[in-house]
């Protein structure tokens, strides 16, 4: 028989964790108040005719959180056949409470007594079969989490609502029972009389929506005043206390509990909560979260995973994670750095002798060219490169005398992009052009001196094919130039791992693939959606953190720590739970936001949440922080601080707004007793999300970065719809569409038309954003990254603010309004596309443009000096934020009564 | 007396519960009604808010709500 089984409990009593037994779904879990702010719907395992409805957590059906008119509303509907209850037994009091009012819907009740192992470990007994006779309720011992007295739970289930019988409900003290039933009987007639306690009930309690339904009737309201007049009290207030009268009436019965001694809660809290050590406490929690997820641990991971698995490859080498010194990595590297350096060298020798008219073919042929180089076609038919044979000797001494005799030095810099520093080499052949180069080299140190970059930059010389003592072992030779030799195919050092893009490029090239599908695979989908994957082990690792952060019952403390600073700002401390959830992913975390009672604050939660940087916005920090900062760690930390930053400012600045004054935020929260996650549902929990990333990389992603490819693959070059390909991409209907309105960017330092199109791909998913640099600046990471900084040099005029328009566009697209998922979220949380939402993603926009304009000015100020409209504009714009900070808070006559007081009390 | 004078790590009987809304209401639905014995646990870091036990389980409220709950020690 087809039926529908509705979970309703207190927050935290374990219904996800019931409903994914139930329903084998895998329903995410976490232990603070609040974790499902939906419904969800499965069907019973085995029983598809069965529908299971997971109910937010509810502690009464009075509804005072959103979350908890989403349960209410759902019951009074009245489509569940049968309820089940979970009940906490280790907090069997509290939970009971809802029990009473479940039982006035006129629809069966179970009663699942959940996590009895804690009621064991606490050393007390609960008597489930004296509750169950107490109650009138079938009542089932279960473990949510262990799986046990499932099967229990849903044959008490199935058998309530065949037999379909409503509980009788909770009884009152005889004369509060006497005034109700006089009350029912002056109930509209057409009321169900299953329903009439819960009608009598709400009228007495003066419940609004019910209100509503009846309108006000003269003869009830009669009896609300006779209620109140017989027990001297609100007659809400009488109902309550009566609820918990019943169940104080017969708890003892059911649980034989001593005073309890202090519980491992307590203990921990006394460190936790600790007066002195909470906010230090909590700093280094949240700060070690980031710090081993973004900048360690998930560096490392990163690295690996960007360079190793989708670059190049990598080595299966574990002595790489304990000491990177003696890895195989570094076995390679220091064979493969010196000739890197000297093949740069031979080329750049090579370069200025040619200009100076020296022939370099014979030379370059043999000692230099790779397969496919033009230089060996100009060698003729069947020329092989051989730099022992004895042409290549004869042709190489041939040139070395004649540049030498001409006294070729080059002259080329050479960039570190992770220390940062330069080295500028001349290149010599033939000993008596030493001391020319060394001349040359000294004087250039000598004015890098006088620049003050000494520390950053350096002159040396190099020989072209010679050697030079080693400045490691004295008397030691190191070969350069020509004599450096070539070092092994990177398999012949370790177990060497090719990275993804080179099987797949071997693969492609192995079965003949057509040039543009293999573009497309290459240089679209391998690049744009594996700058994406090579953030899965990071985001792991932070999933996994979180996972911990949000099973062990910290977060709730987290609240309590932080209410009376958030409070000043307008917001409540339940605030920080969507930022936490948002630093994850923005959709759970602007939904989390549920569980703030105040309309107001919830709706300013809503519109902040996502300044906190997501999984998915750590491509683009990571990229700022390497590519244009070397590496420092402050990078990451700082764009964290910005979303905190940008949360509290925004709540202090619009607090102030007439939308949002009003209502002190309440705040009452249940303090959980502390978990200890099973290490399974953290991998799960840590799975599920990583894995949902892995998805959108795999669907949405690749979608958005083959329509990236095509738009700027094709283009319009003279007057011609063609393939523009890399060399005139600036063509290309990318290039169109962006420099449509890369204009706006101007005022903040990344007006192309590449930087506008990623704020456009970056609103269909934030990962988009690295995704399209890849494709359209094109090359490995480090290639297209430096690309990119190029181009900031272009349109700032300077290549000093390339870090100020840099760091401006990391902060406008961390700010600025989240992707369209996240979006959604918005939409639903305010009801619509109405002007809550509108103000939402307006303000996230115009915070955005503000910030990094802010940056981007005074940065171009304090490093160029350069004074404009902008300038002003900037300063106008930090000045309007002050004020919007510091002015009062404005009173209206109407509002002027009631938040007064309510501060008053606060001040006191 | 109210329950924001209780010192850490005393107990008190609620009294009753003054002021009217939805925070009392939501007060009382945690359990802290006419007759209850409530402890004072903690007090947040910044001097708000507090964390009491109720009913056995434990609860933090602001001070400004405590102040419109009337006690008497215990």
């Amino acid at each position: 028989m087809s039926m529908t089984i509705a979970l309703v409990g207190n927050p935290n009593s374990g219904k996800t964790t019931l409903f994914n037994q139930l329903t084998g779904n895998h329903q995410y879990v976490g232990n603070w108040p609040g974790v499902t702010v939906e419904r969800k719907t499965g069907t019973l395992k085995n029983h598809s005719d069965i529908e299971v409805v997971d109910l937010p957590g509810i502690y009464s059906l009075s509804p005072y959180s959103n979350e908890e008119v989403i349960a209410r509303d759902y019951l009074i509907r009245g489509t569940a056949d049968v309820i089940i209850d979970i009940v906490d037994a280790s907090n069997l009091e509290r939970n009971l409470y809802l029990t009473t009012q479940l039982m006035e819907f006129g629809v069966p009740v179970v009663v699942a007594l959940n996590q009895m192992d804690i009621v064991h470990k606490r050393g007390y007994e609960i008597d489930s079969a004296a509750l169950s006779e107490n109650l009138r309720l079938p009542v089932v011992e279960i473990s949510a989490l262990r799986g046990d007295g499932i099967d229990g739970v849903i044959a008490a289930a199935k058998n309530a609502a065949a037999d379909g019988k409503a509980p009788s409900p909770a009884p009152f003290s005889p004369d509060l029972d006497a005034l109700i039933e006089h009350l029912e009987a002056d109930l509209p007639a057409d009321i169900d009389p299953k329903l009439k306690r819960f009608y009598a009930i709400k009228y007495l309690e003066r419940d609004e929506k019910v209100l509503a339904e009846l309108g006000a009737i003269a003869d009830l309201d009669g009896h609300v005043r006779a209620v109140e007049a017989r027990f001297g009290d609100s007659a809400d207030a009488v109902i309550s206390n009566e609820r918990y009268n019943y169940i104080t009436g017969f708890i003892s019965q059911v649980q034989k509990k001593d005073e309890p001694e202090m519980s491992a809660t307590a203990k921990v809290d006394r460190i936790l909560l600790n007066r002195v050590l909470a906010l230090p406490i909590f700093v280094v929690i949240i700060a070690a979260i980031y710090y081993i997820s973004v900048s360690t641990v998930g560096g490392y991971a990163t690295d690996w995973a960007n360079d190793g698995v989708f670059g190049d490859g990598w080595y299966l080498d574990p002595v790489a994670i304990v000491n990177p010194d003696a890895s195989v990595q570094a076995a390679y590297d220091a064979d493969a750095e010196p000739y890197d350096e000297a093949q740069e060298a031979i080329a750049n020798y090579l370069d200025a002798a040619a200009e100076a008219g020296i022939e370099t073919d014979a030379v370059a042929a043999n000692f230099l060219a790779e397969p496919g180089d033009e230089v060996l076609e100009a060698m003729g038919e069947g020329f092989e490169p051989d730099p022992e044979s004895a042409e290549a000797q004869t042709a190489l001494k041939a040139f070395e005398t004649k540049a030498a005799g001409e006294g070729i030095i080059a002259e080329y810099t050479v960039v570190d992009e992770e220390e940062l520093t330069e080295t500028e080499y001349f290149v010599y052949a033939g000993e008596q052009n030493e001391a020319k180069a060394q001349a040359m080299a000294d004087a250039r140190n000598e004015r890098i001196e006088a620049e003050g970059r000494s520390e950053a930059a350096e002159a040396v010389i190099y020989n072209f094919d010679g050697e030079v003592e080693s400045e490691e072992e004295p008397g030691a030779m190191v070969p350069q130039g020509i004599q450096v030799a070539a070092p092994g195919e990177p398999g012949e050092y370790g177990i060497w791992i090719p990275g993804i893009p080179v099987l797949i490029g071997g693969a492609l090239k192995a079965v003949g693939c057509v040039d543009w599908l293999y573009d497309l695979i290459m240089d679209g989908i391998v690049a744009g959606v594996g700058a994406v994957l090579g953030f899965v082990p990071q985001i792991m690792i932070l999933f996994f953190l979180l996972a911990i952060l949000e099973g062990c019952g910290y977060m709730a403390r987290v609240t309590f720590i932080l209410d009376r600073l958030f409070r000043r700002f307008g917001l409540s401390g339940k605030t920080f739970i969507p930022m936490i959830i948002g630093t994850g992913c923005g959709v759970p975390g602007v939904m989390a936001s549920r569980t703030i009672e105040s309309e107001s604050s919830r709706r300013l939660t809503v519109m902040t949440t996502t300044f906190m940087p997501c999984s998915a916005k750590l491509p683009i920090i990571a990229l700022i922080a390497t590519a244009v900062f070397g590496g420092v760690w402050w990078v990451a930390p700082l764009a964290y601080f910005m979303g905190i930053a940008s949360i509290v400012m925004s709540g202090i600045i619009l607090k102030k707004m007439k939308s949002f004054r009003g209502e002190t935020t309440p705040y009452i929260m249940e303090l959980p007793e502390y978990r200890l996650p099973r290490f399974v549902d953290l991998l799960r929990s840590m799975w599920e999300r990583a894995w949902a990333f892995i998805k959108k990389a795999g669907t949405i992603i690749l979608l958005a970065t083959i329509v990236v490819w095509f738009l700027s693959g094709y283009g319009v070059y003279n007057g011609q719809f063609m393939w523009v390909g890399e060399e005139l991409m600036d063509y290309s209907l990318l290039a169109y569409f962006g420099n449509a309105f890369a204009w706006l960017f101007a005022p903040l330092g990344f007006n192309t038309w590449q930087a506008a199109s990623t704020v456009v791909t970056g609103l269909i998913a934030k990962e988009n954003v690295i995704g399209t640099m890849a494709i359209v600046y094109g090359g490995g990471e480090l290639v297209w990254s430096a690309e990119f900084m190029q181009s900031l040099a272009v349109v700032t005029g300077s290549a000093a603010l390339i870090p100020v328009a840099a760091f401006a566009f990391m902060t406008f697209q961390l700010l600025c309004a989240p992707c369209f998922a996240a979006m959604g979220a918005i939409k639903r949380e305010m009801g619509g596309f109405n002007k809550w939402f509108w103000a939402a993603i307006g303000w996230e926009c115009g915070w955005a443009y503000a910030i990094a304009l802010i940056i981007y000015q005074v940065g171009k100020f304090v490093v160029v000096g350069s004074f404009g409209i902008g300038t002003v504009a900037a300063f106008a714009l930090i000045a309007l934020i002050l004020v919007g900070l510091f002015r009062p808070m404005p009173q209206d006559r109407e509002m002027a009564a009631k938040p007064a007081l309510a501060e008053a009390g606060e001040a006191a | 007396m109210t329950l924001d004078d209780i010192e850490v790590g005393k107990k008190c009987t609620v009294e009753r519960l003054n002021d009217a809304g939805e925070i009392r209401r939501r007060i009382m639905d945690m359990g802290i009604t006419k007759g209850t014995q409530v402890s004072v646990v903690k007090v947040a870091p910044l001097g708000d808010p507090i964390d009491i036990t109720v009913r056995g389980y434990h609860l933090s409220l602001r001070r400004s709500d405590a102040a419109n709950i009337e006690v008497v020690p215990a």
